[in-house]
Parts: structure tokens; sequence; C-alpha cells
């Protein structure tokens, strides 16, 4: 330690050195461990996340397409669409996608097929 | 510490078990309550290992867990609204109390009392630059670290709490005489 003008005088020094660090209410590591393993995610939790995101992209994609092909090729023994009803369809469906919204999508296939029924 | 860095829990560990004693003896004394002493330093030590990627090797590891250390405590100071102790009395150290003490001992546990409660009215800088000096044994260069100060900053503050304390003591001596 350097020594300067800002030391202890002697019997201060002594009262600082016998003071004895003092021991810790309770062991700090097993309350750091747990807090540092509640801040990662546990392997099983990211599994679960990419599967619950995975899932829903996929559902979503396949209500999609679904409806994509329901709509656009209806499939034997119903007319196919007029072309003013696929315009329709084909620009209000880029607007639901835009919208982002699967019941848009199928409040719009409704119409759709509502009209060409009428 | 570059063990601890890449995860490595055992490195950790060791590194709690090795500090948490002077740690938590600082913060006693910058806090004056041993609760929050405990709460502070187990803070301490999961801020540490959160960071443990910045950490520089070249650096002094006791000045960045010290520093660490004064930053939480000096936060909870002003939280708390309250820049000094409002007591702090013998029962903050774990030091045995076989039977009242005569005599000599009677005299120095007077005057450590009366330091104790000096140190606690000093301002919270203060007090943790004569900490880190006196019960420490930092030097200048290690507590500028700490401080994120320059070491002539650390000189000015040591010469200013030192004469603090005196007139504390002084004024608790008089007090204690009358």
């Amino acid at each position: 330690m350097n020594s300067s003008h800002s030391d202890l005088p002697p019997d201060l020094l002594d009262l600082f050195a016998e003071s004895e660090p003092s021991a810790p209410l309770r062991p700090m590591w097993p309350h750091v461990q747990a807090r540092l393993r509640g801040d990662r995610p546990s392997p099983r939790r990211s599994w679960s996340w990419s599967w619950a995101v995975g899932s829903g992209a996929l559902a979503t994609a396949g209500f999609a397409i679904g409806l994509l092909f329901g709509a656009g090729n209806p499939g034997a023994g119903n007319p196919p669409a007029s072309s003013a009803v696929e315009e329709s369809f084909w620009g209000d469906l880029g607007s639901s996608f835009a919208e982002g919204s699967p019941f848009a999508l199928y409040s719009l296939y409704e119409r759709l097929e509502s009209e060409e029924g009428s | 510490m570059a063990r601890g860095a890449r995860g490595d829990e055992v490195a950790f560990q060791a590194l709690v078990e090795r500090w948490e004693r002077p740690v938590f003896a600082f913060l006693v004394r910058m806090l004056g309550s041993r609760e929050e002493a405990q709460d502070v330093g187990q803070e301490t030590f999961l801020r540490l290992c959160r960071e443990a990627e910045r950490y520089q090797p070249r650096g002094q590891f006791r000045s960045w867990l010290f520093r660490i250390a004064g930053n939480l405590a000096r936060t909870r100071l002003r939280r708390r609204k309250i820049i000094r102790w409002v007591t702090f009395e013998r029962s903050v150290h774990d030091r045995p109390a076989p039977g009242p003490p005569v005599g000599e001992e009677l005299e120095r546990e007077e005057r450590r009392t009366l330091l104790n409660r000096a140190l606690a009215e000093l301002p919270a800088r203060q007090r943790e630059t004569l900490l880190l000096r006196h019960d420490l044994g930092m030097s200048q260069r290690e507590i500028a670290a700490a401080l994120g100060t320059s070491e002539s900053a650390v000189e000015s503050l040591l010469q200013r709490a030192l004469g603090t304390l005196r007139r504390k003591l002084r004024s608790l001596e008089t007090e204690r005489a009358s």
C-alpha cells in the first residue's frame, strides 16, 4: 500500500485492521445460481417455443393454401369462378394478407361464395 | 473469470465463495445493515456473472468487483434516501462476545464503536474510499479503477474523508466525555 497524507493515524489503523470481515448471513452462491439458471432458457423451453411458433406458422399457411385451392379450384361439379369474381378475389386476397388476418380471409371467401351463388 | 465467462458454473461458484466475505463486510459498513448487505452482495455476484464477458483480463478483478458492489450500495442508499447510517453498533460484526469487556478491551471496544459511528456519518463516497483503502488495503490505483476516477481524485477524497473522520471522532469523544 502506498504511504501518503491520506493514511490513517496508527491507532485508527489498528482499529480498521482488527475489524474482521463478517461472514454473510447465508452462502450467496445458491441464490446467485438459481437466478442465473432462471435467466437462461432451458433447451426444453426453447424447443417448445420453436415448436409452438413453427406449428402456428404451418397451420396458418395450411389454412391459407386450403382457402386458395378451395376458391380457385372449386372442384368437380362446381362452375369455375368468373374472371370478374377472380379479379375481385385476388385483389381482396392481397388486402386480406396485408391485414394479416385469417378471419378477414375467411369472410372474404364467404362473401365471394355468396356473390357467385347469387 | 475467463472460465466463468464461458459459462463454467464451477468457476463462478469458486469465485463467489472466495469473495463473498470481503464483499459482505464492505457492504455491511456501507449500508449499516446485514440483511441489506446480503441482498446487495447477492446482486453484486449476479451482476458479475452476467457481465463476465465484458471483463478485461488486464484490469484488476478486485477493482471491478468492488466497483459493482459500490455502485449497487450507493444506489441502495439513494433509494433509502438516507445517506448516513442510523446506528452502527457492535452487532453488525461477527466478533464473539464471551462476556462484558473490561479494562483495555473495554476501551478498545468503545473506540471501535466510535470509529464505526464516525464512519457511518461520512458521505457515502468518502466512506467507500476509506473502506476500500483501509478495510481492503487497495492501492490508490485500484481505488481509482473501482470508483471510475483518477488517482489524484482518490488522494483528495481520502484526505477529505480523513479530515471529516477526525472531526467526527473528536465530536463523538467530547459527547461521550460530557
